[in-house]
């Protein structure tokens, strides 16, 4: 990849050479989305089980390692940590990569990077089933498998570095930047919370502040920027110097505001954490627009362009997200939602719906380019996108009415815990069926994913023997 | 469109204002917190969990209690009263004091308010204008004090007395405050529950304790040990059925450690930070310094009674 590329935002580029002429850092990265894929599965695994015990309270009641509690940290911290970190940190990778030569230096620390994370994740979540969870609410990884995973973004991180520095073409495009200061911000919050919490824990309810802060800056900053990059570089988003501009405003807005969200108004803390967080959770509305804006304008330019549906989707959620946060937080409708179902379906709706569409897109879409194969079950990809949608919805709308229901039934004293709760699981229960698409989905993906890594082993593979045995004059059919 | 360094700076900014805002100065201000005392009674809060509720801390942790119970109480508003405590010996000065505080009692219900000491004599009012009225009301010989209610949603409920607050989880690591309330809220389940037997029970079999329970059994911290001629002293005294025929459940030690945390779960001393008044009583006089009586002045002293 010698030659200056025009336009490198729009994942167009052809990779250089033939089949067998993949970058050497292809590979690695692609066993870093495989084992994201993996992770995924195993995370809506967890997940459904949670959910089919609210069918039955004695459902794998009698095992200590899938009580509900240990299964639910599973399910969130296989989706954070398995899928989300490690598939939004490949995608970084890969935009830093493509800016550059062909041949960039030590691609093995990909494969290093990617051992220490995915060993890490998998301690971790056995260590979790143990009873090992820290008992800190997105971060319940406990503490022995936190150093395997910040060795891992670490090394990551540091190939992004060499990649960025060794590009090509000097001027960054918008979709750099938040794949840049995502790479910089994971290892920043991730290393700052568990110095503060398991290494030199700090006294009392101060452990919870940098907990909630922690959460806040993952799945609103981190997640924002990973995603909106992932949105920013595949769809023809920012062509022009206004939008460019615009990408820029929002970029600068999510950081300022998101992150200080993330602090609940009724913490038991001085009455400024909350308030504060309060205001710039109202102003996430800013950035929220801004994106709506950006989206808008650009559908009605280019709406004949083929595009990924899950990336258009994706960008629809932000923008729900961020009106049902800051609008909540403007109205004080966060003192009825509080406690409910409310908050889960809104990390769904941020975290599958924005964060899980974006990369689901950018991986369908730039996969085939970087190891120039085609995805070997084309019809997979569309099950896929109408079952996480169709899942997505029979999870969350119920989750978002339930928790509306069981708020107002808190807040009343005269109707009892036992009704509260059985009201609630009316509407648990159907959710169940979300979780199961959803999962379904996912295992679809995975398929796909382990489809084309095989396709590429087999192919290299046979490269290789047609290349040793092949020139020395034996007959080899491929 | 090289903005490289000011997108840099502004990246930096961000992230280090809220890092200062929301990671350096609650460690300042939260992570130094100290031991405080009670209003009134000047107990020392809180005081450390018994060693055995705090290695049921540890089991409450690692099985994820905490993703269906919170430990969080909100409180919306406070409300304050006058309450007259005595009526002294100038019924006349008291009579013409209170009709000023309130125009709407007339002379039936002034009689009424004398006879049924002690009685609120103005409702819903500010902390100042409540001193103003207690000021006068003492000028008369008679003894009246503020009161001070806190008042909310989960309040009503009887989830606790007062807001959580940040001394209540001073000695907890980790803290637990909780997200979702699936179940109900256990800042002062030991106030509410102080039997650690009822939550042996309750946890090995939560629907034959509380009915309708929707809360999964945790059988996984018990043992069933064949029944011998005489019961086992540490077999739960279950209702018939509940356990199978010829067994009887045997607490592990996790299952004792975690009912007796929960026993030990209470967050409702008054603290200057949440004003929290005593009931008045008619007989004792509303010194402060009187000592600690009534459920309200009670600290987070070992639950069982």
């Amino acid at each position: 990849m010698s030659q200056k590329q025009p336009s490198p935002s729009r994942a167009e580029a052809p990779l250089p050479g033939g089949a067998l002429d993949t970058p050497a850092w292809a590979f690695p990265l692609l066993l870093l989305l495989a084992g994201a894929a993996f992770w995924l599965v195993v995370s809506s695994g967890f997940s459904l089980i949670a959910s089919i015990k609210f069918h039955s309270a004695n459902f794998l009641a009698d095992c200590a390692e899938l009580t509900y509690g240990r299964v639910r940290a599973v399910g969130t911290n296989a989706f954070l940590y398995g899928f989300c970190v490690p598939a939004g940190t490949a995608f970084g990778l890969w935009q830093f990569a493509r800016l550059g030569r062909s041949r960039l230096p030590l691609p093995g620390l990909i494969a290093v990077g990617t051992g220490f994370w995915h060993v890490g994740v998998a301690t971790g979540l056995l260590g979790i089933l143990r009873g090992d969870l820290s008992g800190f609410e997105n971060l319940e990884m406990p503490g022995y498998a936190v150093p395997l995973l910040f060795l891992g973004i670490v090394v990551l991180g540091l190939w992004g570095c060499l990649a960025l520095h060794e590009r090509q073409q000097t001027v960054l495009e918008a979709s750099h930047w938040y794949s840049l200061a995502a790479l910089f911000w994971f290892p920043w919050i991730f290393s700052t919370a568990s110095l503060l919490l398991f290494t030199f824990p700090l006294r009392g309810i101060a452990q919870s502040v940098i907990a909630w802060w922690y959460s806040g800056n993952l799945l609103i900053v981190w997640m924002g920027l990973v995603g909106l990059g992932a949105l920013l570089a595949l769809l023809p988003l920012a062509t022009g110097s206004r939008q460019r501009h615009l990408a820029l405003f929002i970029f600068w807005t999510l950081l300022l505001f998101g992150s200080w969200v993330g602090i609940p108004s009724a913490a038991p803390l001085p009455a400024w954490m909350p308030v504060t967080s309060r205001v710039f959770t109202v102003l996430l509305l800013v950035p929220a627009c801004a994106v709506a804006v950006l989206l808008v304008g650009s559908n009605s330019k280019e709406r004949d362009l083929e595009v990924p549906p899950f990336l258009r989707f994706a960008g629809g959620f932000f923008v729900l997200y961020g009106l049902i946060v800051s609008i909540g937080a403007f109205l004080h409708l966060d003192t009825v939602t509080q406690f409910t179902w409310f908050k889960p379906a809104l990390e769904m709706l941020g975290g599958y719906g924005f964060f899980g569409f974006a990369i689901f897109g950018a991986i369908y879409s730039v996969l085939p380019k970087l190891l120039t194969l085609e995805w070997p079950y084309q019809k997979l990809i569309r099950a896929h996108f109408y079952l996480a949608l169709a899942g997505l919805l029979f999870a969350t709308v119920p989750w978002f009415a339930g928790g509306v229901v069981q708020g107002l039934d808190w807040r009343n004293p005269n109707v009892s815990v036992v009704e509260v709760s059985a009201r609630a699981l009316k509407f648990l229960r159907p959710a169940t069926l979300g979780e199961f698409l959803i999962a379904l989905g996912n295992v679809l993906f995975l398929v796909n994913v382990g489809a084309a890594l095989f396709c590429y082993i087999r192919r290299a593979v046979m490269g290789f023997i047609a290349r040793t045995i092949a020139p020395a004059g034996v007959g080899v059919k491929l | 469109m090289n903005y490289g360094p000011l997108i840099f700076l502004a990246a930096l900014f961000a992230l280090s204002g809220s890092w200062l805002g929301f990671v350096v100065t609650p460690s300042f201000q939260l992570g130094t917190l100290q031991q405080t005392n009670t209003v009134g009674a000047g107990l020392t809060y809180p005081l450390a969990r018994p060693g055995l509720a705090q290695q049921g801390l540890q089991v409450y942790r690692a099985n994820g209690c905490v993703y269906c119970h919170s430990q969080m109480v909100t409180q919306e508003r406070t409300l304050c009263e006058v309450v007259l405590t005595e009526a002294g010996t100038n019924t006349t000065a008291l009579v013409a004091a209170l009709h000023k505080l309130n125009p709407n009692y007339n002379q039936e219900a002034l009689d009424a308010v004398l006879k049924s000491l002690p009685k609120t004599v103005v409702f819903n009012t500010t902390k100042t204008k409540a001193d103003a009225a207690v000021k006068e009301l003492t000028q008369t010989t008679a003894k009246a004090q503020v009161v001070i209610t806190p008042a909310g949603p989960d309040i009503a409920r009887g989830w606790g007395k007062r807001r959580s607050v940040a001394e209540d989880y001073l000695y907890d690591y980790p803290t637990l405050p909780g997200a979702q309330r699936v179940g109900p809220d256990l800042a002062n389940a030991g106030a509410r529950l102080p039997d650690v037997n009822w939550h042996l029970r309750h946890l090995y079999a939560p629907a034959a304790e509380v009915k309708g329970s929707t809360m999964p059994p945790y059988r996984f911290l018990f043992e069933l040990r064949k029944a011998g001629l005489t019961p086992s002293t540490q077999a739960l005294q279950l209702s018939p059925g509940i356990a199978p025929s010829g067994w009887e459940v045997v607490p592990r030690p996790e299952a004792v450690a975690l009912a007796t945390y929960l026993a030990s779960l209470r967050a409702d001393a008054p603290l200057y930070s949440t004003p929290l008044s005593s009931a008045p009583t008619a007989s004792a006089s509303a010194d402060t310094n009187a000592p600690a009586g009534g459920a309200n002045l009670s600290t987070n002293a070992p639950a069982a009674k």
